[in-house]
């Protein structure tokens, strides 16, 4: 027993001081000046999975010259890779630095990790860990990995002053970040949120731990770093939330895409008022939507363009969404007091999820929806193949073997003819395999003079976001690199970039560098032989990226910007939510006349598929999947051009292949008032309309699809809108097409024509599409505010529930497709209404 | 010595000669040729690269030895299943083994010469297999030569097989028909216990994995590394089983022929005549069975009735009453057939899976009676001299056009109902369905009525009943069979937009995309597949009209 105790120690003993033997082992005692006084998280990093963590890391220099040393981060359980940065202190002088450190993807919420962080020295040209009075100085913490859930920053307002508990009437809560805690515990999560602390993130790689901002003081938008920064994380699919009644409006302006604007009309005090809910699913009474304030409440009054209005005081918004990029923005322009009341139930037993207030419930559904989906969807989730596909070796060009093949079988060809005509087609038999012998053989030969072993070579996708002014863009890249022997591997950035390496790149260390604010190198020195994949994001900035787009009689024509890296190539058009189109190459661009709807297999009009194009339509396939929830940036013209150079690169020089998948916004311009133009389907967007009824679940707006099944009868309110660009309208004709599958049903589709409907056609149990032009004048009427509104009605089935109960199965009905085209004019508009681009 | 032996062989040297003069074999060259070399220029990469991830050679050569074997299993038995009947119609065979030749010797001339036809056929394909090669992935020593081994051991099994059937039949139409069925079967058939058996252990199992053997799909699958289901099924046996199996099927399949090359076995006696008694009580039952007499008087045409029609009726072996009946028989069995599938399917596999091999069957159905019945008209007039008594009579043009085609359009309305319960089964277990299945039924109406106007409006242009029967069987494989072919190679080389067009030119796709068949539920062909099937049957309805109109002018 004694023995065993002694042994079980001695194990304990060598697993857990070996790694300080090792350090000191590597330690030396350098002499040098320099100090490693500490290492703190910072206030506003979050340590999620896959996320990124700043610390903050105070060196001192104790001698008389300047002093540099390299800040070593490492995670304990994952030894092959370190984070870093140089550090270089002048004498005398303590110093704060900022090491960021990449946390990986697979640890586990709720689990702790240590980091241990090191200074790292250079003696005699090894780097050695700094040693002071003997001892190796290396600092380190515990972090718990958070739940990757709504990760908040908030940039608060000022705090109310504190004041005597006694003192009445008593202190005021700080009313916006007591909503953004109820809004979190509201939406299930823990009302836990970083406070920027007048302090934004500026590196793109820092904000991968964050899904929304809040902004309550307009303090942060005199930074234009800050600005920068908000934009790009809009663009990547941030979620911005600005409370207008603190920050005025005209400083949020650099956040919104070109087509949105907004505006401050006056601020007015208000003690009662109704609030007006839009689009919303639940009903609410005329007591719920009535508010009395015994103190006048500030609501500050917009005009906006471009926003999606969820909550109204007297048509004044309130609450209002609008999508930049992937992302979106947030609006409110009623102080956070009035969103608020006690909270009478507790979600929860635990502790952690307890908040004093709760939304009221008209402002629910708007709080919900911002700390929705958190974190989006990458917009390419299987794109790691496509740089994979491209790690290849040569082999004979297809003309050769074509030629080969071709001559083979054309001789075959001239003598059995030659042969046939003077009736000796017996020497076929002998001809024939010669032939065959031959043409093996000149293939062989071939072969052995092209095939050869793989060369070191890097293929790379890039998945290229352009913003909605055309002047910067985020640059997603995935890269394979193939490597034949170990070797020393240097990445270099020199931008702002987060590089990833595969994690199973596990022999030697791979450790990430920060040399400066937008330097970087990742390195390697034992990067072993094999195909390996990395990846890395940033941000370039680009001039005036955007495609414009102009609508004649035979539909659309997309003129490209000139600053691509090669002429785009396999273009979609995405205008419209959920209604991609093919683009057929014209001069200066592309042109569509909205019919070829990309999806399936169908993306590109080529009737020979290259294997590049094999390649892009899985990405296609995948950026554009029904099942996918967002990802695709609606207003874009989707294609393909050459490698962006900008990204990081190799220390050593490797032929490097690949593809970047541009996304350019589009800016439609307005055709000339009075000249006829055929506006395709796939500009015109299909909306919900709030009405009494309530709206439609069949229908997913946002995504522009409709649900794959529906068991219920069911009456959707709908109405086509066409751009903005485009109104007023004269329609001259329009095109519906309705495809639906609904054994056994009615299916009725009316247009709205002042409030009551008019039927367009009834279907009986219709499985194929219907296709129909309108031009009744009363209908076309109704087209020149932009918009149709249509009823949609499915029936019960035609034997009632008797049929659902006797029958076997229930009996589905489902929409794959309802759309209009319209052919028209554009009606002048008065100049109050014209936008910058319109023409005069 | 042995191959001058097999030389010096007059057997030997009579076949191979007689055939390698045959424009036919120089014709099956150069398919194979062309179809070897078409589908490697299809899959060869555009871009001069071949990527580590996506097995690009295999996926080549995969195809490619698939057709391969297709080609040996349609152009080898032939001439085997041919060879010792056409000799015994002809009456050379008594002569042949009454003489000096040790019937053995007789036999393996004709064996050698039908492999070295084969071994030339598949020594055509070296090229194709070569490029494979190139690629790289595909060796020869692990490939290409346990791929011929098995093409060569295919060559020898069905030539086997063909002699054995040959010597036992009276007529080469017969012999050609059973050596294809007992390919079919030693290819596919014997598949068939393993697959239901599944992967599992015990005798049954065993039994399914040992006769999976004698099938060169497995080998095939062994050699190409096929995955799916199939491949999982049969992943007990491998080319080298099939090497022994087939040698054994060889051996025994030559043994019994070798017995049956006797001169004393073919002097059959004539079977005698038998005389019945109409008087006798077993007539009664006879009477009873042979309900419809072919023979009995026939009414008159009534006046509300084409004549043109009735006589189709008349003179069609499958228009008189008691095929008819059989027709309608054999149609029942194959509706029921069909409904068990159905039903089974639907529950057990799904719509989807089962509504496929549904439609598959009915085209099948389709295509084998269609172009048949609609080349006879007017060729099958002209050829027999009726076109001149159709002329002198007062019927008009119009009314030999209608009562032509609708004996024919008739005849495939009774094919294609004998197959709706299927599809009324579907309907009540999915009644989601039947929205689907009234568009599929009225695919298949339009693709019977593209085969009939077709068929019938090629019978006009034609001399023979042969060479309308060719060509239309020809055109309408073209453009249904055809058209499945470029929807194989859909996204490797064929554009989706180009295969979407393509396919509307055939309705029973359109039927396959309607009952969202894996494979064809992305593409929208429907209502435009009808649109295109309807307005090629006018179009060709209308050419015949015009052809019918000007036959029936004077001279």
């Amino acid at each position: 027993m004694y023995k065993l105790i002694c042994r079980l120690t001695a194990t304990v003993f060598a697993v857990t001081m070996m790694p300080n033997l090792l350090f000191a082992l590597q330690s030396a005692d350098s002499n040098s000046p320099l100090v490693f006084r500490g290492v703190s998280p910072d206030a506003i990093g979050r340590a999620i999975p896959g996320g990124v963590m700043v610390l903050n890391a105070a060196v001192g220099n104790a001698g008389t010259e300047e002093a540099s040393g390299t800040i070593v981060a490492k995670i304990s359980g994952v030894e092959s890779w370190e984070n870093a940065t140089f550090a270089t202190v002048r004498p005398g002088e303590l110093e704060q630095f900022e090491l960021l450190i990449q946390l990986p993807e697979d640890l586990l919420p709720g689990d702790y990790i240590d980091i241990l962080v090191s200074l790292m020295i250079d003696v005699d040209g090894r780097e050695v860990r700094l040693v002071n009075d003997g001892i190796p100085v290396s600092h380190s913490f515990r972090v718990l990995i958070e739940e990757p859930v709504n990760a908040v920053l908030f940039v608060s307002d000022e705090e109310p002053s504190a004041q005597p508990e006694w003192m009445w009437p008593p202190r005021r809560p700080h009313a916006s970040s007591e909503l953004i805690a109820a809004g979190l515990v509201d939406a299930g999560q823990a009302p836990d949120f970083a406070v920027a602390d007048g302090r934004l993130p500026l590196r793109l790689a820092e904000w991968n731990s964050y899904s929304s901002l809040v902004v309550a003081d307009p303090q942060i938008f005199r930074n234009a770093a800050a600005i920068d920064a908000m934009r790009q994380f809009l663009a990547t699919g941030g979620k911005i939330w600005v409370m207008l009644d603190r920050v005025p409006s005209d400083l949020i302006v650099g956040l919104l895409a070109p087509d949105q604007a907004i505006e401050t009309v006056d601020t007015v005090e208000l003690n009662q008022f109704q609030l007006k809910v839009s689009r919303s699913n639940v009903r609410l009474s005329e007591a719920e939507l009535t508010e009395d304030f015994w103190q006048p409440l500030e609501f500050t009054r917009v005009v906006q363009v471009g926003g999606v209005v969820s909550l109204a005081i007297d048509d004044w918004p309130v609450a209002l969404r609008m999508p930049v990029g992937r992302g979106q923005l947030f609006l409110t322009t009623l102080p956070a007091e009035a969103w608020l009341q006690p909270r009478t139930e507790q979600p929860r037993t635990d502790r952690r999820f307890h908040t004093r207030f709760t939304a009221k419930r008209w402002g629910s559904q708007f709080v919900m929806e911002f700390n929705a989906h958190p974190f989006p969807e990458k917009p390419v989730a299987a794109e790691r193949d496509f740089s994979m596909k491209l790690i290849g070796s040569p082999v004979i060009e297809r003309q050769w073997v074509a030629m080969a093949l071709a001559l083979f079988c054309s001789s075959l060809m001239i003598v059995v003819g030659w042969k046939a005509w003077v009736g000796k087609l017996i020497h076929v038999g002998l001809l024939a395999p010669m032939f065959a012998l031959v043409a093996s053989g000149a293939l062989w030969l071939a072969t052995l003079g092209v095939r050869r072993d793989l060369v070191d070579q890097v293929g790379k996708f890039q998945l290229v976001q352009v913003a909605p002014s055309g002047a910067t863009a985020i640059v997603r890249e995935q890269a394979t690199v193939y490597q034949s022997n170990v070797s020393s591997m240097q990445l270099n950035s020199t931008i702002d970039a987060r590089i990833n390496v595969d994690r199973s790149v596990s022999s030697s260390v791979s450790r990430v560098v920060a040399t400066d604010f937008h330097q970087s190198t990742l390195k390697n020195a034992n990067w072993p032989a094999g195909v390996w994949r990395y990846g890395s994001t940033y941000s370039v900035q680009s001039q005036d990226l955007v495609v414009h787009a102009a609508i004649d009689q035979t539909g659309l024509k997309l003129t490209l910007p000139t600053g691509l890296p090669t002429p785009m190539e396999d273009a979609i058009l995405a205008y419209a939510p959920g209604f991609p189109v093919i683009c057929s190459p014209a001069a200066n661009g592309f042109q569509t006349d909205g019919r070829l709807a990309a999806e399936g297999d169908r993306w590109f009009t080529d009737s020979v598929v290259s294997d590049e194009q094999r390649r892009r339509t899985e990405v296609y396939s995948s950026l554009f999947s029904p099942t996918r929830q967002g990802g695709v940036l609606t207003g874009s013209l989707y294609g393909w051009t050459g490698l962006w150079q900008e990204g990081p690169e190799w220390n050593r020089e490797l032929p490097t292949s690949g593809s970047a998948l541009v996304a350019l916004p589009v800016v439609l311009r307005r055709p000339e008032p009075g000249r006829e133009v055929l506006v395709p389907p796939c500009l015109v967007e299909l909306q919900q309309v709030d009405n009494a009824a309530g709206m439609t679940t069949a229908f997913r707006e946002n995504e522009g699809r409709w649900i794959d099944e529906s068991m219920m009868a069911a009456t959707m309110a709908l109405q086509f809108v066409l751009p903005r660009e485009l109104t007023p309208f004269e329609a001259r004709e329009l095109e519906i097409e309705l495809a639906i599958r609904a054994p056994q049903r009615q299916v009725r589709l009316a247009a709205m024509v002042d409030g009551e409907p008019q039927e367009i056609v009834q279907l009986d149990s219709p499985s194929v599409p219907w296709r129909g032009r309108i031009t009744k004048p009363e209908i076309l009427r109704q087209m020149q505010t932009g918009s149709l509104e249509v009823r949609l009605e499915v029936s019960e089935l035609a034997g009632g529930e008797a049929q659902i109960d006797s029958a076997t199965n229930v009996v589905p009905w489902n929409v794959r497709r309802l759309q209009l085209g319209a052919r028209g004019s554009v009606l002048t508009s008065s100049n109050l209404a014209t936008l910058d681009d319109a023409s005069p | 010595m042995q191959l001058e032996n097999l030389w010096n062989n007059p057997v030997f040297r009579r076949e191979l000669f007689g055939r390698l003069k045959s424009p036919k074999l120089s014709f099956a060259i150069l398919a194979v040729a062309t179809l070897s070399a078409g589908l490697v220029l299809l899959r060869w990469p555009t871009d001069g690269n071949i990527d580590i991830v996506s097995q690009v050679a295999v996926k080549l050569f995969r195809p490619l030895t698939f057709a391969l074997m297709i080609a040996i299993m349609m152009l080898v038995p032939p001439f085997p299943a041919t060879s010792i009947v056409a000799e015994r119609r002809t009456g050379t065979l008594t002569l042949l083994l009454n003489s000096p030749m040790p019937n053995w010797a007789i036999y393996f001339g004709k064996f050698a010469s039908n492999l070295a036809i084969a071994f030339l056929l598949i020594l055509i394909s070296l090229p194709a297999l070569t490029a494979c090669v190139a690629m790289g992935g595909i060796t020869f020593g692990d490939h290409v030569v346990p791929f011929l081994l098995v093409l060569a051991a295919m060559a020898m099994q069905y030539t086997a097989v063909g002699l054995w059937i040959s010597a036992r039949s009276q007529a080469s139409d017969a012999s050609l028909r059973a050596t294809y069925a007992c390919v079919l079967g030693l290819s596919i058939g014997s598949l068939g216990p393993r697959v239901l058996s599944g992967n599992v252990s015990g005798p049954v199992a065993d039994l399914g994995r040992w006769l999976s053997s004698l099938s060169p799909m497995a080998a095939w699958q062994q050699i190409t590394a096929s995955q799916g289901i199939v491949a999982d099924q049969v992943d007990a046996s491998g080319y080298m089983e099939f090497l022994v199996a087939s040698a054994l099927i060889t051996a025994v399949f030559i043994f019994l022929t070798l017995r049956k090359l006797n001169p004393i076995a073919f002097e059959r006696p004539r079977p005698p005549q038998k005389m019945l008694d109409a008087t006798s009580p077993s007539m009664g039952w006879r009477r009873l069975a042979y309900l419809v007499d072919p023979q009995r008087r026939k009414a008159g045409i009534p006046a509300w009735l084409n004549p043109i029609l009735v006589k189709e009726f008349r003179t069609r072996k499958f228009g008189r009453l008691h095929w008819l009946l059989r027709l309608v028989a054999g149609c029942g069995i194959i509706s029921l057939f069909l409904t068990a599938l159905a039903a089974t399917g639907t529950v057990s596999w799904g719509v989807e899976r089962i509504a496929g091999p549904l439609v598959m069957l009915q085209l099948a159905l389709l295509l084998l009676v269609g172009p048949s019945l609609g080349a006879n008209l007017i060729a099958a007039e002209i050829e027999s001299g009726g076109w001149q008594i159709l002329r002198v009579t007062p019927v008009s043009p119009a009314r030999i056009l209608t009562g032509k085609l609708m004996s024919t359009v008739w005849t495939m309305l009774l094919v294609l109902f004998a197959t709706l319960p299927g599809y009324l089964v579907m309907s009540y277990i999915q009644p989601a369905m039947s929205g689907q299945v009234n568009s599929v039924l009225i695919s298949l109406m339009v693709a019977a009525l593209m085969i009939v106007s077709i068929s019938a409006c090629v019978s006009g242009f034609c001399k023979t009943t042969a060479v309308a029967t060719l060509t239309s069987y020809a055109l309408v494989l073209t453009l249904f069979g055809g058209t499945l072919l470029v929807w194989l190679g859909r996204g490797q080389p064929f554009g989706p937009l180009l295969v979407e067009r393509v396919l509307a030119l055939n309705p029973v796709a359109a039927a396959l995309s309607e009952m969202q068949t894996p494979g064809f539920e992305l593409y929208n062909l429907i209502p435009l597949a009808w649109w295109i099937g309807s307005g090629l049957s006018l179009l060709a309805v209308s050419i015949l009209a015009v052809r019918i109109w000007f036959l029936t002018r004077p001279t």
